[in-house]
């Protein structure tokens, strides 16, 4: 979005102007949806927390400042809500003891939705990733979130992120194999 | 001039394309934010807290009668 149309779109959501809120609805649902249905591997907690992300989002508009950059704030408002939830999972596990199974290896809740086999293996390796290393490849490479902006929303350096985004993309080349090598096909 | 994108995010990024919701969570999810958005919107508005202050008020006068009916003279 533009710089000038989203400076307009804060100023309306400062004053409570429920268009804006429908606008930002349209254009943000899908991918914050996205990103957290891929962070925690179930949609019916994406669906939680993303609720909660657009709740979040209608008590303080008022406050946002002027020069809000509207994707990373939703971002850092998804991925903090993501972090707590995940934080009450592992307290929960850890107080259930052995009564539990071992937790199932992450899976992405679109692999089986994916359109042809090179998604449905991307959508692995993408599930595969530790969450610290799956969120920045999420923000900077699917939502091609600006690197400083991304570094914001994760409560990183940009030279941090940079890196962590670097190891990440190595990771995704060793899961996926000749298909990163070769993405269209072998030479 | 555009950077060049690099082809493995090319991948990454035609692989995982956004979903969306089913249209009744949508609609729920934006039925909660409106009420949200209502409620606040008044809760910030002067007549709400002049409404608010008021009934304060006379909640507090009401619990000095009560006590000055029972402990009084």
């Amino acid at each position: 979005m533009d710089a000038v149309v989203e400076r307009e779109l804060v100023a309306r959501l400062r004053r409570g102007d429920a268009g804006a809120f429908d606008e930002i609805y349209a254009w943000m649902r899908p991918r914050l949806w996205s990103f957290l249905a891929r962070m925690t591997g179930r949609r019916d907690v994406a669906d939680d927390l993303a609720q909660e992300v657009w709740l979040r989002l209608a008590r303080n508009a008022h406050k946002l400042a002027d020069d809000t950059r509207l994707p990373a704030w939703l971002f850092t408002v998804a991925r903090n809500l993501y972090v707590s939830q995940w934080r009450s999972a592992q307290a929960a596990r850890a107080l259930a003891g052995e009564l539990l199974p071992p937790e199932a290896v992450a899976a992405s809740p679109f692999e089986a939705a994916a359109e042809s086999q090179t998604a449905a293996r991307v959508e692995r390796a993408i599930a595969g990733l530790p969450p610290s290393y799956r969120e920045i490849v999420l923000l900077c490479t699917v939502e091609g979130l600006a690197p400083r902006d991304a570094a914001a929303v994760l409560g990183l350096t940009s030279e941090a992120a940079r890196q962590r985004l670097s190891r990440a993309r190595a990771m995704i080349e060793a899961a996926l194999g000749d298909l990163a090598r070769y993405p269209g096909g072998e030479p | 001039m555009t950077e060049p994108v690099d082809p493995l995010d090319a991948l990454v990024r035609a692989a995982l394309p956004p979903h969306d919701q089913p249209a009744a969570q949508i609609a729920a999810t934006r039925e909660a934010w409106r009420a949200e958005l209502r409620h606040h919107h008044r809760a910030r508005s002067w007549r709400y807290r002049l409404e608010a202050g008021a009934m304060m008020t006379a909640a507090a006068a009401q619990l000095v009668w009560v006590v000055g009916s029972l402990f009084g003279g």
